[in-house]
């Protein structure tokens, strides 16, 4: 019989020879072509032999011109327009006719939307499902993992890449959300967006650029990624980078989510103009929110922007609005703060007592010039809230 | 001859024939590989078949389609493709309505570079233009029913395609 040494070099020739059938037989068959074949058999069992056999073989693609950017998704995805799929499972079900009224996928494709890697011909390739893949599918598990309510939550964060200018965006909820409260909140009396805004904070027109590298990841204990940095900072700015003056707004989790996702939606993508038309390309402030801005930021309150008074406090009779309105509004406290504390306001801003003592030595320091130009101004807020109020009283 | 002897010899062709084969496979199948790899399975470049729209969404008469270069015309049911390439150096036809009354829909295509001229059923008849403009094939799109223009395919002139 064989030797022990024959029987080896056979089976490794054996062996060899499978391996190279194999490769071959990969080679011949892609993992789309067992797609094609299934969706070939749906539609056959569905709308007849005559319709099946006109479906498609071979790598299918949307080729973007303007972008040369192409993308392979309906190899798979194969059911994407057809009319009457709406209830197959996935990849042959039919995509909701709204979105595509706007995008027809003919000149849009698929991963300006939906992310992923569109040349891919491999489905954890395209999907993405690599750790650190810069495009990662955004798709319903996604939403999953960060537990959003919101199925199509990655996929709006998606929309405001190029609808960013836009107050509202059709069908967009949690964007629309964060979109509402990055105005409401006042960001932009500390931070430049679109460039416009204060410099206290870090300029976030292109925050969703932001290298993820550069970020701590020790205080997270869910997925290490820069969206969860960004919703943790945001629901506690102080644990993050204690050196922060950014207030706790105590947003709620899927507030701060909507906020994170529309900071992630500030990124550069190349999008050619003509995939643009009727996109308003540039943010157009209404004069309303030019003047609550302005006023914030260069009237006559601007030094209780500049010490981050107006973090906890409004001064109302000078425009100051706080975002948080943690303490009591400044515009009464002349005749607050004997109330309160028993003292002139004089008095009391030399010498606080209580959480201002603690406020005034550790997070806002004023010189005692500084105090001095603090209870000249507060003085002129009283007597304008004084004047407000008259001529409040007057006007019926 | 023992039994032996003859297996060694049998199982020496069985081998040389293995490794003629193996030798074989090994160069044989870079070949087909290479020539496999002159087929590309994608190209950056517009699709020669598009979708050009409902066919119930086109007027009677013809209709331009600038992207792709191409007149689709209706006549009720029937639909027929005229292509806009100007078949001496590829510049775009414009159509030109000759009739001055509604009910005179005569038309022609006159090519602006070189002063090639067409009939409406895309004959060339005057100016430096070689042959007819190209016909191209239509049909309906399984998935959504719209109209697809295939470039790949032309048809003879008279050629219709009937909804």
């Amino acid at each position: 019989m064989f030797s022990r040494d024959r029987t080896l070099v056979w089976l490794a020739g054996f062996l060899g020879v499978v391996v190279c059938a194999f490769a071959v037989w990969q080679e011949m068959n892609p993992g789309y072509r067992r797609y094609q074949r299934e969706f070939r058999r749906l539609i056959e069992e569905r709308f007849g032999p005559e319709r099946a056999a006109l479906t498609p073989a071979g790598v299918q693609q949307i080729w973007i011109r303007s972008a040369n950017r192409v993308d392979r998704c309906t190899s798979c995805h194969l059911g994407v327009t057809w009319e009457g799929l709406e209830n197959a499972d996935l990849p042959y079900r039919t995509h909701s006719k709204k979105p595509l009224e706007h995008h027809p996928i003919e000149r849009f494709g698929c991963t300006y939307c939906h992310g992923g890697q569109g040349y891919a011909t491999k489905l954890p390739d395209a999907h993405g499902w690599v750790k650190d893949w810069e495009e990662p599918l955004l798709d319903t598990t996604l939403a999953k993992d960060y537990r959003v309510r919101e199925k199509w939550a990655f996929v709006e964060m998606n929309c405001n890449v190029c609808h960013r200018f836009e107050r509202e965006i059709d069908g967009a909820g949690i964007v629309n959300l964060g979109k509402k409260l990055i105005r409401e909140k006042g960001c932009r009396a500390c931070h430049i967006i679109n460039g416009r805004g204060g410099t206290i904070g870090p300029d976030l027109t292109w925050e969703g650029d932001k290298n993820p590298e550069q970020y701590d990841y020790t205080r997270i204990t869910t997925l290490p990624t820069l969206l969860a940095w960004q919703i943790g900072h945001l629901q506690s700015p102080k644990s993050f980078s204690p050196d922060t003056v950014m207030p706790d707004f105590g947003f709620k989790s899927h507030e701060a989510m909507a906020i994170a996702l529309v900071l992630m939606s500030w990124r550069k993508v190349d999008i050619p103009v003509d995939l643009l038309p009727g996109v308003v390309r540039k943010d157009v402030p209404t004069p309303e929110e030019l003047e609550r801005e302005r006023t914030m930021r260069e009237g006559e309150g601007k030094f209780f922007v500049e010490k981050t008074c107006f973090i906890c406090h409004d001064v109302s009779s000078l425009g100051i609005v706080s975002a948080t309105k943690i303490g009591p509004n400044l515009a009464l406290a002349v005749e607050d703060a004997p109330r309160r504390f028993g003292r002139t306001l004089d008095s009391f801003l030399m010498n606080p007592t209580g959480t201002m003592q603690v406020v005034l030595s550790k997070q806002i320091q004023l010189t005692d010039e500084e105090k001095r130009e603090a209870i000249r101004l507060l003085k002129l807020a009283y007597r304008k809230y004084k004047e407000q109020q008259s001529a409040a009283e007057n006007k019926p | 001859m023992s039994k032996g002897d003859e297996d060694k010899v049998k199982r020496r062709d069985v081998i040389s024939k293995l490794g003629t084969g193996a030798v074989g496979a090994a160069f044989g199948l870079p070949v087909l590989m290479s020539v496999r790899s002159l087929v590309p399975n994608a190209l950056y470049e517009s699709p020669r078949r598009f979708k050009a729209g409902r066919p119930e969404e086109f007027p009677d008469g013809p209709t331009f389609v600038p992207e792709q270069r191409v007149f689709i015309f209706r006549e009720g049911k029937t639909f027929y493709c005229i292509s806009a390439t100007c078949t001496h150096l590829g510049c775009t036809v414009q159509l030109v309505r000759l009739g001055r009354t509604a009910a005179d829909q005569t038309i022609e295509f006159h090519c602006p570079c070189h002063g090639s001229k067409f009939r409406g059923d895309g004959t060339n008849y005057a100016g430096p233009a070689p042959r007819p403009l190209d016909y191209f094939k239509l049909e309906l799109a399984p998935d959504d029913g719209q109209l697809v223009v295939d470039m790949s395919q032309t048809a003879d002139k008279g050629w219709r395609f009937t909804v």
